[in-house]
């Protein structure tokens, strides 16, 4: 796997963790609160989406419940597992390690 | 409102998905699609813009492998765990009535002959009466109590309605294995040694053990479950739309 994929992947791991973190979400509105939190820096189609959140639910990082919702139809929704709190905090700590030292590199270069 | 599924499916050029994965995927791609329609987008555009959502076919069918890994692990986990626990339970409760002679409770003779109750019905040939019906007491107790356990232990490890049910009706799959076993010896062996079985008197000796050996415990098992399978699941939630 490239640095650049491992990346997308950290990253997006993080972003789902970070909104479920709030509370249960269906895909669509995990989707839809990503983009709005990072102004559209962050986007997720469907298939960048799922692969992403069954992957982490067979990690058992999250788990999924079908529900009924408005019109008779039912969602899946999911919520972090204890495991998937576990991740959050490593998680974020490493990203803002790694957006410090990228600011430092480019104060570096800048100088 | 469009035909969502038929644009999921014409975009993974018919690839078969499990239904689940079709249904959660085309949920998604109908929230989106109303969402655009609330924002003022005209139909087309908003088809577009779920057309544009889809992504990668290539990707999104990576995604079903792995949900078909999450299916056989939650059916070991909410399903097999339980049904087998509670057949082994019921096994041991069995040969514990046998061992220690409890089955006066249920009538006279041994755990097999005690409480079993047998009719029966259908033409009279040369192998017998071709229907019956056994009503086993004590292992329609036991099924009673079998169907609660795995019902219990399912809901316990976080499974939903659905899964309980089919855990609860694990211990049944015992009594079918033996029903096919005994319909292999009658067409293997018996038909060796004596003449075939007209096929009249098959079908009511397959619907006299079907009904006595599968569906009145699977009944039992069913009753046995019943106040675990109208709970909700323990960390059921209410979804967060806003």
């Amino acid at each position: 796997m490239s640095i650049d994929s491992n990346l997308k992947r950290g990253s997006a791991e993080l972003a789902i963790l970070s909104v479920l973190h709030a509370g249960p979400l269906h895909g669509y509105e995990i989707a839809r609160r990503i983009a709005q939190t990072t102004d559209g820096m962050l986007t997720f189609d469907l298939a960048s989406l799922y692969p992403l959140l069954y992957r982490m639910e067979r990690d058992k990082w999250l788990e999924a419940l079908w529900e009924d919702g408005p019109n008779q139809r039912r969602r899946r929704s999911y919520r972090l597992t204890p495991l998937g709190r576990k991740q959050l905090k490593p998680l974020r700590a490493h990203w803002q390690s790694l957006f410090i030292a990228i600011e430092k590199l480019a104060e570096g270069s800048n100088a | 409102m469009p035909d969502l599924t038929a644009l999921l499916r014409t975009h993974l050029s018919h690839a078969s998905l499990p239904p689940s994965v079709e249904e959660e995927l085309v949920s998604h791609l109908t929230d989106l699609y109303d969402a655009e329609i609330a924002r003022g987008l005209d139909e087309e555009r908003a088809l577009e813009v779920a057309r544009d959502q889809l992504g990668d076919p290539a990707q999104l069918l990576r995604a079903v492998q792995q949900y078909k890994e999450i299916v056989m692990a939650s059916f070991r986990r909410y399903i097999l765990v339980p049904g087998l626990f509670a057949t082994a339970l019921t096994t041991l409760a069995g040969s514990i009535l046998d061992e220690y002679r409890l089955d006066h409770l249920f009538g006279a003779g041994n755990f097999l002959s005690g409480g079993r109750h047998v009719w029966f019905f259908g033409p009279l040939t040369p192998w017998g009466n071709a229907g019956f019906v056994s009503i086993d007491l004590p292992l329609l107790f036991a099924n009673l109590f079998a169907g609660s356990v795995a019902a219990y232990l399912c809901m316990r490890l976080g499974g939903e309605r659905r899964q309980r049910l089919w855990a609860c009706l694990v211990p049944a799959v015992a009594p079918i294995l033996v029903i096919l076993a005994n319909l292999a010896e009658l067409a293997l062996v018996r038909a060796r040694v004596q003449a075939p079985m007209p096929i009249g008197h098959l079908l009511w000796t397959v619907s006299g053990y079907l009904i006595s050996w599968t569906i009145l415990p699977a009944t039992a098992l069913l009753i046995g479950a019943a106040p675990f399978l109208t709970r909700r699941t323990e960390h059921s939630h209410s979804l967060s739309t806003s």
